[in-house]
C-alpha cells in the first residue's frame, strides 16, 4: 500500500515542497485518532511539539469525547522533562466500576498509592498519578 | 430582480464569477461584502485557480439541506488525492467555509492514519529529523497502541 501511495504522489509532491501552515496541520491532526498520533510523534520534532501544545491537546480531547474515541490524548512529563501528549486508554474499559473505586485511589495505604483525583467536571476526570513519573490524565468517564 | 454577482480572483489571476448569495457561505467573503460592498474584484492571493474552481463548484451546489452532509463528503471523496485535498482544506480554512474545511481535513486524516511514518512525512511535507533510534524508542513506549 505504501509504495502505491508513493508512486502516485511522488511527482505531485516534488513540485510542492513548501511547508504546510501549522494551522492547517493541526486542523488535520486533530481528526487523527490518538493511537495514530502516538506513532506520529516520531515523524519529526516540530510535529511532536505541535502535538504537545496545550491548545492542540484540548481540541483533540474535545473531539475524542464527541466521537467516543476509547483512547484519549493526555499530558505526561517524561524522565527527560519534556512534556508531551500521550494516548491513554479510557479507564472505564479496564475498570468498569471506576467511579466506585475513586475513594480507594485516595487511600495512601492502598496499592494505588500514587493516584490522586484532582477533580471531575462534565464527565471528565482530572487524575494524577505517580508511578514511574508524573502524569496528569484527563479521562472521560461515563 | 437580477442577482448580484461577485468576481473572485485566484493567485494566478484567473477570474471567477459567483452569485453573491452563494459566495457569502464563505464567512471571509461575507465579512468583505459587509465592510465595503465588495463591488470590485475580490483577490484570493493564496488560492490557485484549480482549487478556486473546486470551491466555486462546492458553493454553487444545489443541495437540499438534509442531503448537504452527504454531498460534501462525496465531494471530497471524489478528490482523493492528498495534494488536492490539502489545497482545498487550506482554501476552505482561509475562506472560512466550515463544512468544506471539516470534510477535507477529515478526509486527509482518514487517509494518513494508515500511512507509514515515511508516507506521513511525504503527505504532510515534513522533513525527517528523527534518528532510527528515536523512532524505535517512541514505538517501544507505545507498543500497546500500535
Amino acid at each position: 500500500m505504501g509504495s502505491r501511495f508513493q508512486r502516485k504522489h511522488r511527482l505531485a509532491m516534488a513540485t510542492t515542497i513548501e511547508k504546510l501552515p501549522e494551522h492547517l496541520l493541526s486542523n488535520i491532526l486533530v481528526r487523527v485518532p490518538a493511537r495514530t498520533l502516538a506513532q506520529m510523534r516520531s515523524v519529526s520534532r516540530p510535529l511532536n511539539a505541535l502535538l504537545s501544545q496545550l491548545s492542540f491537546i484540548k481540541s483533540h480531547l474535545h473531539r475524542s469525547i464527541e466521537t467516543n474515541d476509547e483512547i484519549l490524548l493526555v499530558f505526561k512529563e517524561t524522565y527527560s522533562s519534556e512534556v508531551t501528549a500521550h494516548p491513554s486508554i479510557s479507564p472505564h474499559l479496564e475498570l468498569p466500576n471506576f467511579i466506585d473505586q475513586l475513594p480507594r485511589l485516595n487511600d495512601p495505604l492502598d496499592e494505588y498509592v500514587g493516584h490522586r483525583v484532582i477533580g471531575a467536571v462534565n464527565g471528565l476526570i482530572c487524575f494524577y498519578y505517580l508511578e514511574d513519573d508524573y502524569t496528569i490524565q484527563i479521562i472521560r468517564c461515563r | 430582480m437580477s442577482k448580484k454577482t461577485l468576481t473572485l480572483m485566484s493567485k494566478d489571476k484567473q477570474l471567477f464569477n459567483i452569485e453573491e448569495h452563494l459566495a457569502v457561505q464563505s464567512v471571509t467573503i461575507r465579512n468583505m461584502v459587509k465592510e465595503d460592498g465588495a463591488s470590485s474584484v475580490i483577490p484570493l492571493p493564496r488560492v490557485d485557480s484549480e482549487t478556486l474552481a473546486l470551491v466555486i463548484e462546492y458553493l454553487n451546489r444545489q443541495q437540499a439541506p438534509e442531503e448537504d452532509e452527504d454531498y460534501v463528503k462525496k465531494f471530497v471523496d471524489e478528490r482523493g488525492e492528498i495534494p488536492t485535498l490539502l489545497e482545498l482544506a487550506q482554501a476552505a480554512l482561509d475562506l472560512d467555509i466550515k463544512k468544506l474545511m471539516d470534510a477535507a481535513c477529515m478526509k486527509v486524516a482518514d487517509l494518513i492514519k494508515d500511512f507509514t511514518l515515511e508516507e506521513v512525512r511525504e503527505a504532510l511535507r515534513i522533513e525527517n529529523d528523527r534518528t532510527p533510534e528515536e523512532e524505535k524508542a517512541i514505538r517501544d513506549e507505545f507498543q500497546w497502541a500500535f
